[in-house]
Formats: structure tokens, sequence, C-alpha cells
């Protein structure tokens, strides 16, 4: 089965820790993954300045393993990350802001993004604080 | 974009104010309706509340919701549904939200929920 993950809860939160474990069952299993789709508070996940105690998680840093274990996409909402001031160096510029903090394989786009995936996908997994 | 259109159900669950996930939701039934998918916005509990048609946020700083409901219909949004529990316990009249709206019990809510292909909800 081809899921589409719509995270919408920030690190470090449970929903935000589940919906990773979510896709590594997932991915174990046989299933794959469409797109993870960073939207609301989920944005944050992409956070690259993250940084916690070094005996907790990294919620950002899990993310990118498991795209580059499994080559899934993992796509922020630009407004919604905008808006909270997450901003990818593209951003960073537009906005003329001192710093980005969402960088590569992160990947910032709109919320037809989301729409497209719960089209294509067989089941669509929200996680919410 | 393939050429599926599907039954995408959105479930507002929350006040207007107090938190951006209102307007993120409905965000979402906008962008399914450019999309063309076939959207049901489904209001319960507190979110019935965002129908209200008189809201005045000018003193909390804050954008009128009611404008972004009243742009549903724009982008082909009229498959909305009310929770007649939700509205009665909050005392909120029918003539206070747009005729447009389908004012339903639970057991028809569930049956409608029941034909989506997507629910979504935050």
């Amino acid at each position: 089965m081809k899921f589409l993950i719509n995270v919408c809860a920030g690190p470090p939160s449970q929903a935000a820790s589940s919906a990773l474990r979510f896709c590594r069952a997932a991915l174990r299993q046989g299933h794959s993954i469409e797109r993870v789709f960073f939207y609301s508070d989920g944005v944050y996940n992409a956070n690259d300045l993250l940084s916690p105690p070094t005996d907790e998680v990294n919620t950002q840093q899990q993310w990118v393993e498991l795209h580059d274990e499994h080559n899934i996409e993992l796509c922020v909402c630009i407004a919604a990350a905008v808006r909270r001031g997450m901003l990818n160096q593209e951003e960073a510029n537009r906005y003329d802001k001192p710093s980005a903090n969402i960088s590569e394989p992160f990947i910032v786009s709109g919320l037809g993004q989301l729409v497209e995936g719960a089209v294509t996908a067989d089941r669509t997994m929200t996680f919410s604080a | 974009m393939s050429n599926n259109i599907k039954h995408i159900g959105l479930v507002c669950r929350t006040p207007p104010y107090g938190s951006s996930r209102a307007r993120e939701l409905i965000d979402i039934a906008l962008a399914a309706g450019v999309f063309d998918q076939k959207v049901c916005l489904i209001f319960l509990g507190d979110g019935v509340l965002q129908l209200q048609s008189e809201q005045s946020p000018i003193s909390i700083e804050q954008k009128n919701h009611g404008k972004l409901i009243d742009m549903l219909e724009i982008y082909g949004i009229e498959n909305i549904v009310v929770q007649e529990s939700a509205m009665r316990s909050r005392n909120l009249k029918r003539e206070e939200i747009s005729s447009d709206f389908q004012i339903l019990d639970d057991t028809s809510i569930s049956a409608i929920i029941s034909k989506q292909h997507v629910m979504m909800s935050l």
C-alpha cells in the first residue's frame, strides 16, 4: 500500500515521533511512502537548527536518515513554514532575512503537493498533536 | 496531478481563533478545490463556531475567519456539513450561519464520512 504521511505536529511532540515510527514500520512491512508532507506546526520538523541534548533524539536528523535510506520525498508547506519563520535559503533571500533553517533534502512547496499526494496514495495518514 | 478525482472529507473541529488550525484546514479545502477534487467540509464540535456569520476579531488583531469561509463557494466547495448537536450545545442558531450549509445529525454525518476516499483533520 502507498501512504501519504501528513505531519502536523512539531518536535518534540509524540505525534512527530509517531509519524517517523509509522513510516519505518510501514516500509519494513513492504509498503511504500509516496511523500511526507509537513504542514501546520509540522513544519518545525525541518528545522536544521534543532539542537536537542545528546541523549535525546534529533527529529530533523531522523527524517534526513529516512530520506537517505529510502529516498522518500520530504515536502514542507511553504505558507505554513514562512509564517512560522521557517525558511530555506531561497525564501530567506526573498524576505531579506539573515539566515535560513530549512535545507536539503527537505524541499519547500505548496499545499498542492498534499492534495496531489492524497489523491495518488492509497491511504493518507495525519499525525497531529 | 493525475486525472483521479477523489472525495476528500475535511473535519473542522477547532474554533476560528486561538490557533491557526481552523485557517490551515480551510486552506487545504481551497487547494483541493483548485485541483478539482470533490471536497466535503464537516464542522464538528467547536468547529461550528467558524461558521458564525457575524465575526469581528479586529480587537484581537486577527483576520476575519468568516471571510475565508465565504471564499469556499468561489472555489467550488459547496458540500458543507454542520453537526446539529454541536450547534445546539453552543446555542448557535440556524439563522446565524449561511443557509447553504447542511445541518445534520451524527448518524447522517457518519454516513457521509464513510463515503469519502480520503479523510483529513488537523
